[in-house]
């Protein structure tokens, strides 16, 4: 009988690196957002 | 936190509904779909990488429109809705790049192969990170004018990727058709990867209107 490879490692990798890719961007638009609102209360 | 709280129970309502329809595809991606037989869990990777790729696109259509209306009309609002459009494209890319890298490294044993669709979209992306650097360092009286013609190059080169794969015979491929070739045999799979497509493509509709938003009131404190 056939088996399914076990690929779950990568799966897991591949999803991780693209959670981290839209961490990454989410904070960079937050820093942003923590600029304008400084600048706001100077 | 005084952003968020201006935001209006739309705003609210709408990144909601954004995370729900993410939440919903994660759902159909991980529980519901059955394993693939020959590649194995791995091939799950398939529903964000595609629709990470449409949602890519997307964002380059918008930045196509941005770009034409800004070279003829020289609207601020133009260049800022180019900014978003080309940044969350960008971010998209990388995401269809890294992941489909990562696929290739399990299936074909080859993090990159030099052929038609993952050399086009190589070129796609860096055509994007060169328009995210001009904004960074570009002169500032031209950056607008520059980026929209940038954009305009790059928005060209998604048929190229596309229609890539027409290019060159089929032996020269190593990219799969999967969608072309009918090999979403499950009536699952082709669920999932309507249900990932649609709720990647509104999480890339709704993050150019947060960036627009954001590039709006950065304009107003003349950053």
């Amino acid at each position: 009988m056939d088996t399914v490879p076990n690929t779950f490692p990568e799966l897991f990798w591949a999803y991780t690196a693209i959670w981290v890719i839209f961490g990454v961007y989410f904070i960079t638009l937050g820093r942003r957002v923590a600029r304008i609102e400084k600048l706001g209360k100077d | 936190m005084q952003l968020i709280s201006r935001l209006s129970k739309f705003h609210l309502l709408v990144s909601a509904f954004v995370t729900a329809l993410i939440i919903f595809a994660l759902n159909y991606v991980f529980v519901i779909v059955p394993n693939e037989r020959v590649m194995g869990p791995i091939q799950r990777i398939f529903y964000f990488h595609v629709g990470s790729a449409i949602a890519c696109y997307a964002a380059f259509t918008v930045v196509l429109g941005a770009s034409l209306y800004y070279l003829a009309t020289r609207n601020t609002n133009a260049d800022l809705v180019n900014e978003a459009a080309g940044e969350v494209g960008f971010v998209f890319c990388s995401v269809v790049l890294v992941s489909g890298m990562i696929w290739g490294h399990t299936a074909w044993n080859t993090w990159f192969r030099f052929e038609p669709r993952l050399v086009t979209f190589l070129l796609l992306w860096l055509i994007f990170l060169g328009f995210i650097l001009l904004r960074f360092f570009g002169d500032k009286n031209k950056v607008a004018a520059h980026s929209a013609v940038l954009g305009i190059l790059g928005a060209f080169t998604v048929p190229l990727v596309v229609f890539s794969i027409k290019l060159l015979p089929r032996l020269a491929q190593l990219h799969p058709q999967v969608i072309e070739n009918r090999g979403l045999k499950d009536p699952s799979f082709e669920v999932a990867l309507l249900v990932t497509t649609i709720a990647l493509v509104a999480l890339q509709f709704f993050l150019v209107y947060v960036r627009v938003r954001i590039g709006l009131l950065e304009r107003n404190k003349n950053l």
